[in-house]
């Protein structure tokens, strides 16, 4: 059951590389927050409803609906549809991508640790290096954070994969800091937009020596 | 002796004093509630300072280092707090812009107490985060193009790095799933650190280091830390040189403190060592091209930071405690002063000034004092802190680090005094528009600037006994 969720994350991921509209892009990040649910709810060995209830607000709430819906409103208001600009092909970036993912397979199973789970850990590590790349190839300062938030996804189901779970006060603390910035940083991406007349992150290079 | 400032009342007051400065509209108010925000750092200090390795509140516990660098924060903080009162007043900001300012000056503020006083390893991660969400707001505060590009840069970098330090937070866990060491909070990590796996505890050490450094300010993630101090007010850049510096360093000590008690310790002070002499590498660079009189001071942040982390790695805890306390208050000092030099020359500009002696004698007069500060030269106690790093380096199996460190120190002591010295005795040309004298209330405003540079001189050269011992204390790493 836990490896159709971890297979169709992976399979997000190269639907990450190869997809251009932004829209896209933002629909598989909701996308990605429903499966990171279902992999939780399968990868919790004891589930009790307040632990239960904050990863259904995590993901679900936050991931699948709420952060989507704000790049959506973001996308609008700056009139933004695709990223026009490339640095790599889309060719080259599913090639990318996908050699991210088999490289993520070969290391976390030359792990031996008792209580890692492999699947679990190669979808990180692929969403890790993904977000990665995608922040470092694309030109806009929306892709940047849409990478950044695929990175989050990474951490959040590595944190599945190493199993530890964090007193509630620190795992509160957690949610909430990961809910304000990305308030901010979507805050910020309309006040670049408004000030610089640009969404292209090479037209932020006015703070120099 | 128990007093009742818990750190729940403090969070709790801290809470209650923001929101009242948002909707606080005159100006008696906005400074009434700072000054009292102000007492209840000074009082939670106090209270820390008398129960010491006390768990409170389940994860929060002092300890020397906690209420050293308490300290310096409940003088720093009153010292911005009052020069962020200053700063509208000039500029003639809108009382509400101010009220924004000042609760999230207060917010900054705590956040920063609470990651001096974190126990468990996860919340340090959250405080610190929060520190740079409400940090945002402040660097934001001009509002103009430098510092809408610099918040976001540095929120979002900042973001990715704390995300890097998670994933090293996670990976320690993995290694702490083999032993008793679940809760991750300090104490436990520490007394399972010898069973884990050493190979996991680097890894996750190198995450940790690379995502708390943009707080550090030191390589990797320093850039967007400059960024931040050259578009941020000058008492903010001021703050995030110094407070928010201490709590990277908290919590990186912290790790270091953890790990050390294992068989990777060598390794773990070759990894500091490799990293501060990567950061002045990086300082002497950039401080030999540049033309800008915040980012000169942010660079010499950079050189500085990566001295401390060379006292941890060669094991001079002392003199990395002390370097970075003393850091602290000479920086501010500098901070504050460019902010009059702004409002004389109305430009960053090292070119733009020229003639500072007879301008603003008194500002004048902080910069040389602060330059010797900044370049550890007698009488000023960064001489004595930053000697005994270097002395007690060459003690160690790495004492060839030296012959690189101590060039490149020479480079940015020139660097620095090159562009200070321009700025004080070069003659200004008549037709330029900066021909503004300072006034006899800005003379008076460097007062505080002066007390904070005799802080640096008292603690290296003549703080008594029972100071000094107390920052060993909060210097050894298992209390």
């Amino acid at each position: 059951m836990e490896t159709i969720f971890i297979i169709l994350f992976v399979l997000t991921l190269l639907y990450i590389g190869m997809a251009d509209r932004l829209s896209t892009l933002v629909r598989i990040l909701g996308v990605q927050g429903i499966l990171l649910f279902a992999t939780a709810f399968v990868a919790l060995d004891k589930v009790d409803a307040l632990n239960l209830s904050f990863i259904l607000i995590e993901t679900i709430l936050v991931k699948g609906l709420l952060i989507p819906a704000m790049l959506r409103r973001t996308l609008q208001r700056n009139g933004i549809v695709r990223e026009t600009e490339h640095t790599v092909t889309q060719f080259q970036s599913l090639l990318v991508v996908t050699v991210i993912i088999v490289l993520s397979f070969i290391l976390a199973n030359s792990i031996h640790q008792p209580h890692l789970r492999i699947g679990y850990f190669t979808a990180s590590i692929s969403a890790v290096f993904v977000g990665l790349f995608i922040v470092m190839t694309r030109m806009k300062i929306i892709t940047h954070m849409i990478g950044y938030l695929i990175l989050e996804n990474g951490i959040f189901l590595l944190s599945l994969a190493v199993g530890n779970e964090m007193p509630l006060a620190v795992n509160t603390a957690i949610l909430l800091d990961l809910l304000t910035s990305v308030l901010l940083l979507a805050f910020l991406v309309d006040k670049v937009g408004e000030t610089f007349q640009t969404v292209n992150v090479h037209d932020l290079n006015e703070l120099n020596d | 002796m128990n007093t009742l400032m818990h750190p729940y009342v403090f969070f709790a007051g801290a809470a209650i004093i923001a929101g009242l400065l948002i909707i606080a509209r005159t100006m008696s108010a906005q400074i009434l509630l700072l000054a009292s925000y102000i007492v209840l750092l000074a009082s939670l200090t106090w209270h820390e300072f008398t129960t010491l390795n006390v768990i409170e509140a389940q994860y929060l516990k002092a300890d020397p280092l906690t209420v050293t660098l308490l300290s310096v924060l409940t003088i720093l903080g009153a010292v911005a707090a009052f020069q962020g009162v200053l700063y509208a007043k000039h500029r003639g900001d809108s009382i509400s812009h101010l009220a924004l300012h000042n609760a999230a000056l207060v917010g900054f503020l705590s956040m920063l107490v609470g990651v001096y006083l974190s126990r468990h390893i996860g919340l340090v991660w959250a405080f610190l985060e929060a520190s740079t969400l409400t940090a945002a707001v402040l660097i934001y505060h001009n509002r103009n193009r430098n510092s809408v590009e610099a918040t976001w840069k540095y929120v979002f970098v900042c973001s990715i790095g704390i995300a890097i330090a998670f994933a090293g937070i996670l990976f320690l866990s993995i290694a702490g799933s083999a032993t008793d060491a679940h809760d991750l909070s300090f104490e436990a990590l520490r007394a399972g650190a010898h069973l884990m796996d050493p190979t996991w505890l680097k890894i996750s050490f190198l995450f940790l280091l690379a995502g708390f450094s943009v707080k550090l300010g030191v390589v990797p993630l320093f850039n967007v830390d400059i960024d931040a101090k050259d578009a941020a007010p000058s008492h903010i850049s001021a703050l995030l040189s110094s407070v928010l510096m201490n709590a990277g360093f908290s919590a990186v000590y912290r790790i270091y403190s953890v790990y050390s008690g294992t068989s990777i310790r060598p390794w773990l002070n070759s990894v500091l060592l490799l990293c501060g002499t990567l950061s002045i590498l990086a300082a002497a660079v950039y401080i030999l091209k540049v033309k800008n009189l915040k980012r000169l001071l942010a660079y010499s942040s950079l050189e500085h930071a990566g001295i401390v982390l060379i006292a941890v790695g060669s094991g001079a805890w002392f003199a990395a405690l002390l370097h970075l306390v003393l850091h602290s208050f000479a920086k501010s000092a500098m901070f504050l002063q460019y902010g009059h030099y702004f409002r004389l020359t109305k430009s960053k500009k090292i070119n733009a000034g020229g003639d500072y002696l007879s301008a603003h004698p008194a500002g004048a007069g902080v910069f040389i004092v602060g330059l010797l500060a900044l370049c550890a030269v007698p009488p000023m106690g960064t001489f004595l802190s930053e000697m005994l790093a270097l002395t007690t380096l060459l003690g160690t199996a790495w004492w060839w680090w030296a012959l690189i460190i101590i060039p490149l120190l020479a480079v940015i002591l020139w660097a620095m005094t090159k562009r200070i010295v321009s700025i004080l005795y070069r003659p200004r040309h008549h037709t330029s528009v900066n021909g503004s004298r300072a006034t006899m209330s800005m003379a008076m405003e460097t007062i505080p600037q002066y007390a904070l540079l005799a802080v640096v001189i008292w603690l290296g050269f003549f703080a008594p006994p029972a100071v000094v011992d107390f920052l060993h204390r909060a210097s050894i790493l298992h209390p």
